[in-house]
């Protein structure tokens, strides 16, 4: 998690001419975060990662305005929220994402066989049962679990009040903890 | 599986985070030099163009009347009606600048007197040069785009 210090730091590095190199950290630090909240909202690696450089594209031309009402990284996870749902709204054709399981299920190399597939299955449960909530929800979800972000913070990037993001997160456990039943049920 | 704990549901959440792919870091690692190209492109490469300009245009002026009656001459010899006479600039010309002292003194050349075909002729070369100079820049726009899908394309 960043610092209000690196935060400035970065924001001064951008300010003062050294464009590439505070874009550089914005990456190091914040790009397996704003792809993997790309990756559950959309449930497709390719759309999350032309989400992703989206998000970033859009992040390069505003930091030099960015005015620090919030932390960075809410405004960059806002930013990606913002990229993801337009395009859900606008090129996500019904049914995308289905391949991402197999994905996550055929990458075994390198690990016990056994331990990895049942492992990686886990993970494309998880994934499954993400990608079958409500949008919000699940965006709600990944920010708090994955980025493990504080209700306040995924309000602000939400942009929504603490008691609708509650009960979103409060909706969202329920209906994963009844999808990750199902699953482990016809599994078994 | 049981009702899951908060943690529990944290810890499983964190072991399917994935990495952020090499090919993607990439294409982020590229947005600043992409984005710091000059709006309008690097113009630099038009200045060879804009040194001929002058001598393009002497060209042009010089043989505008030659070239008039050439093509006066192929539109009556195809039997094509004549061109159109154009009146509004036929008895314009140059002030006398010998009028003027400090002109007179530098005893410039006499200047040609502006015919409607030199400012036609004018007209077109500008537009030829101006429109040389728009496709070359879009061409050179065009081979960055290239660039960069290509840059795109390796990594996916």
């Amino acid at each position: 998690m960043m610092t209000a210090a690196t935060d400035q730091e970065i924001l001064d590095q951008f300010r003062s001419g050294d464009q590439e190199a505070a874009f550089q950290r914005l990456v190091e630090i914040h790009g397996k975060a704003m792809y993997n909240i790309a990756l559950f909202t959309l449930n497709d690696e390719i759309l999350a990662q032309d989400a992703t450089q989206d998000a970033y594209i859009r992040i390069y031309r505003g930091l030099g305005k960015f005015k620090g009402s919030a932390q960075l990284s809410t405004w960059m996870y806002r930013i990606v929220k913002n990229v993801c749902y337009d395009y859900l709204r606008k090129e996500r054709p019904a049914g995308l994402g289905e391949e991402f399981d197999e994905e996550a299920l055929a990458d075994t190399a390198g690990a016990d066989p056994g331990t990895a597939y049942q492992s990686n299955w886990r993970h494309a449960q998880l994934r499954r049962a993400v990608g079958q909530l409500p949008r919000k929800q699940r965006l709600a979800i990944t920010l708090h679990y994955f980025q493990e972000l504080g209700y306040e913070e995924v309000a602000a990037v939400m942009d929504m009040p603490l008691g609708t993001v509650k009960s979103y997160l409060h909706r969202a456990k329920a209906a994963l903890a009844q999808a990750l039943k199902q699953e482990e049920r016809s599994f078994a | 599986m049981k009702e899951q704990q908060p943690d529990e549901l944290q810890q499983f959440f964190r072991e399917a985070q994935v990495d952020l792919p090499p090919g993607l870091k990439a294409r982020l690692l590229a947005i600043p030099a992409l984005e710091q190209r000059p709006a309008f492109g690097d113009l630099r490469w038009l200045l060879p163009l804009a040194a001929l300009m002058p001598g393009f245009l002497w060209v042009v002026v010089h043989y505008a009347s030659d070239l008039y009656g050439y093509v006066t001459q192929l539109t009556r010899g195809l039997s094509l009606p004549e061109l159109p006479r154009i009146t509004v600039l036929r008895d314009f010309t140059l002030p006398d600048l010998s009028r003027f002292p400090v002109v007179s003194e530098l005893s410039l050349p006499a200047l040609p007197a502006i015919t409607p075909v030199m400012v036609l002729m004018f007209t077109a070369a500008v537009a030829l040069v101006a429109g040389l100079a728009a496709g070359l820049y879009l061409w050179r726009e065009s081979q960055l785009d290239v660039q960069y899908i290509r840059l795109l394309n390796r990594v996916r």
